[in-house]
């Protein structure tokens, strides 16, 4: 049997006979989870909780939702607990979607009372009327979600937790979830936001708490969490990598550095940058070209390349070789990206990895980071009077 | 005035008194929950099914049918029974799955569920609690069945028979109390429903089911061993004799329901925190 199954089985019988019911040693293979969290979540505020993979934000939602218990330390939730966390488990495929509000409502807690009145409520915010008396197996996932959704926020929390909600369903459906959310933080409940896209939690959050291997790295401003959280990626080298698996073999990318273009440093978004790739060609490539793709840390292509757009096919000689190009005002905002791509003739790979090289951009020199994937950089602004 | 919850574990010990007061509260305000979910199966259940309720009755049929032939052929040889044979078996097999019944729904409960257990949290034992009410429906359309029988032959049970639903709660709380410990298992281990399924079958033939009571050691520890025999002899005594002819074995096993029950629930408050931590 597994030994976490045996611990599991050692504690039950400990609590059962009422022994020492929080021991702080850890046994074999254990380790904490979360330690040394300390916050307070006041009606009204939303606390995002950013933090690479396995930092510990799901393990906090559990305890803060009550599945998961604290071993040590002090936690006290005040008032109806509502969570956003796997919206629509629960959901019958046999049983309409009218039905499955009941049951889904009760399981959050709801009485039918309360359902009934907010039945119609619930259906629009969904936007499955249309569906409503068909068996939710016929939905798609993303009217499944959105009915979920729907229930969920109905249900009258004083706490409400949500984590990785709104990754599903199109921008309308975000928009609306994020301005529901807002109604709710006016009629004073207190929000725990769980997400890795960046853009939501700076929508949603008024604070941030930053989680890094089960400890609170950073509480407090938002815009100083995604900071911190950026050059904690930076200096994090265990982040997993998916390796540089090569597609195509006549050409090999043993090489690739993005800096800026007058100097050594990370690039800056703003700023020229210059890109410079060194390639090994099995044999001449008369009719190469170059096309290197930006990913997001959500998992989006914000941005790509393609030398053909120069107009001109690259002639690659055998051997080694050097690219280099310049890319004007680098338009990616302060982030963590990563560079896939490689060297293609039409219709076909002569050698491309999905994982060439991450890269930190830095926040432009001049003004204050904006929110947003790619920085639109005003330069005029006037202001007129105009008679309404 | 808000009501705060500090996030610990509950008062587990099995003598804390708090701790059996909190389990009655949870139910209790669980209540809804629990009659929404028994609602949900049992709209669930025949929803795609052309022959609906027929299905609960058909096994009982037609293994009474066949036995009584074999029985009338002396086939198969069997003790008289105070009750006509067919009348006696086919009230022994409603019992016996209406236990078993419990058993299975209980122990699929969780898995059913699925990731509900591990991400939500609400009253578990709701699911347990909900998970009676399709075997208690399939049972009454079967006493339906039963009623039509005892009119076929023409018999009218004593007026003591209007006890049985009383003697069929411990079973069922004996049922309910193995299937808080059996859900939880088969969240860890899936085996576990299919032991259930194998114990239906084979635990019946050891349990006088389908043959009176034997008197004669070793056979008569079926009456004892199987934990089901003291609650459906009970039951027979009832409908054949109109009195309790064991009271000393009812007795017994009445503080074992009742004893498994408890115990089965608490293990459960305590578990499954903890499985939900590991799962």
């Amino acid at each position: 049997m597994q030994r976490s199954m045996q611990y599991g089985l050692a504690d039950v019988t400990r609590d059962l006979l009422g022994l020492d019911l929080r021991s702080t040693a850890l046994r074999k293979d254990e380790f904490w989870g979360l330690r040394d969290i300390d916050f307070q979540v006041e009606p009204g505020e939303c606390l995002g909780v950013i933090g690479p993979n396995g930092a510990g934000k799901s393990t906090l939602l559990k305890l803060l939702s009550g599945i998961f218990l604290p071993d040590q330390g002090h936690l006290l939730v005040r008032g109806k607990v509502g969570t956003l966390i796997e919206v629509g488990a629960g959901f019958h495929p046999l049983l309409t979607g009218r039905e499955n509000i009941y049951v889904n409502g009760t399981i959050l807690g709801m009485s039918k009372r309360d359902i009934s009145r907010k039945l119609d409520q619930i259906i629009a915010f969904s936007g499955v009327e249309e569906f409503i008396d068909a068996p939710v197996k016929h939905y798609s996932s993303g009217m499944f979600v959105r009915l979920g959704f729907s229930v969920a926020v109905h249900s009258t929390p004083r706490v409400l937790l949500v984590d990785e909600a709104l990754a599903v369903g199109d921008v309308e459906f975000s928009i609306r979830c994020l301005n529901r959310i807002a109604d709710l933080r006016r009629n004073g409940v207190a929000v725990v936001f769980v997400s890795h896209n960046e853009l939501q939690v700076r929508e949603a959050a008024s604070r941030c708490l930053l989680l890094s291997h089960g400890i609170a790295a950073y509480l407090g401003d938002v815009e100083h969490a995604f900071q911190r959280y950026e050059s904690l990626r930076a200096k994090d080298q265990n982040i997993p990598r998916t390796g540089p698996l090569v597609f195509g073999s006549s050409v090999s990318i043993p090489g690739l550095k993005i800096t800026e273009a007058d100097g050594e440093d990370q690039p800056r978004c703003g700023n020229d940058v210059d890109v410079e790739l060194t390639l090994r060609c099995a044999r001449a490539e008369p009719d190469a070209y170059l096309e290197l793709r930006f990913w997001d840390s959500s998992g989006h292509m914000v941005g790509s390349i393609d030398s053909r757009t120069l107009g001109t096919k690259l002639s690659l000689p055998r051997g080694g070789s050097r690219l280099r190009l310049l890319i004007h005002a680098f338009p990616l905002n302060q982030g963590w990206y990563r560079v896939a791509g490689g060297i293609r003739r039409d219709g076909e790979v002569l050698g491309w990895s999905r994982d060439l090289i991450s890269i930190a951009v830095q926040a432009p020199t001049g003004f204050a980071a904006a929110p947003g994937t790619v920085a639109l950089r005003v330069s005029q602004l006037d202001v007129t009077e105009w008679e309404g | 005035m808000i009501p705060s919850a500090a996030r610990r574990r509950p008062d587990s010990a099995l003598w804390a008194w708090k701790g059996w007061r909190d389990m009655a509260r949870d139910v209790w305000r669980a209540r809804e929950l629990i009659f929404r979910l028994a609602y949900r199966d049992l709209a669930v259940r025949y929803r795609n099914s052309l022959l609906g309720y027929v299905w609960a009755m058909l096994v009982p049929l037609v293994t009474v049918g066949l036995l009584s032939f074999l029985v009338s052929r002396r086939v198969i040889h069997m003790d008289a029974t105070t009750l006509p044979y067919p009348l006696f078996a086919l009230w022994g097999i409603i019992v016996w799955q209406l236990f078993t019944g419990i058993l299975s729904a209980c122990t699929a409960s969780l898995v059913n569920a699925g990731s509900l257990v591990t991400r939500i949290n609400f009253a578990k034992e709701a699911l347990l609690f909900s998970a009676l009410a399709q075997p208690l429906v399939d049972f009454l359309i079967k006493v339906v069945l039963v009623a039509f029988a005892f009119g076929w032959f023409g018999i009218v049970p004593p007026p003591a028979a209007l006890w049985i639903p009383l003697v069929l709660l411990p079973l069922v709380l004996l049922a309910l109390g193995m299937g808080f410990l059996l859900a939880v298992m088969n969240l860890l281990i899936r085996d576990v429903a299919n032991a259930v399924g194998i114990f239906a079958s084979i635990g019946m033939l050891a349990a006088p089911v389908l043959y009176p009571p034997p008197t004669s050691f070793p056979f008569s520890l079926v009456n004892v061993l199987n934990p089901v025999s003291p609650m459906l002899i009970a039951t027979q005594d009832l409908l054949a004799h109109g009195e309790l002819q064991h009271p000393a074995l009812f007795s017994a096993g009445l503080v074992c329901c009742l004893a498994t029950f408890l115990l089965g629930w608490r293990f459960f408050r305590v578990a499954i925190i903890r499985v939900a931590e590991r799962a």
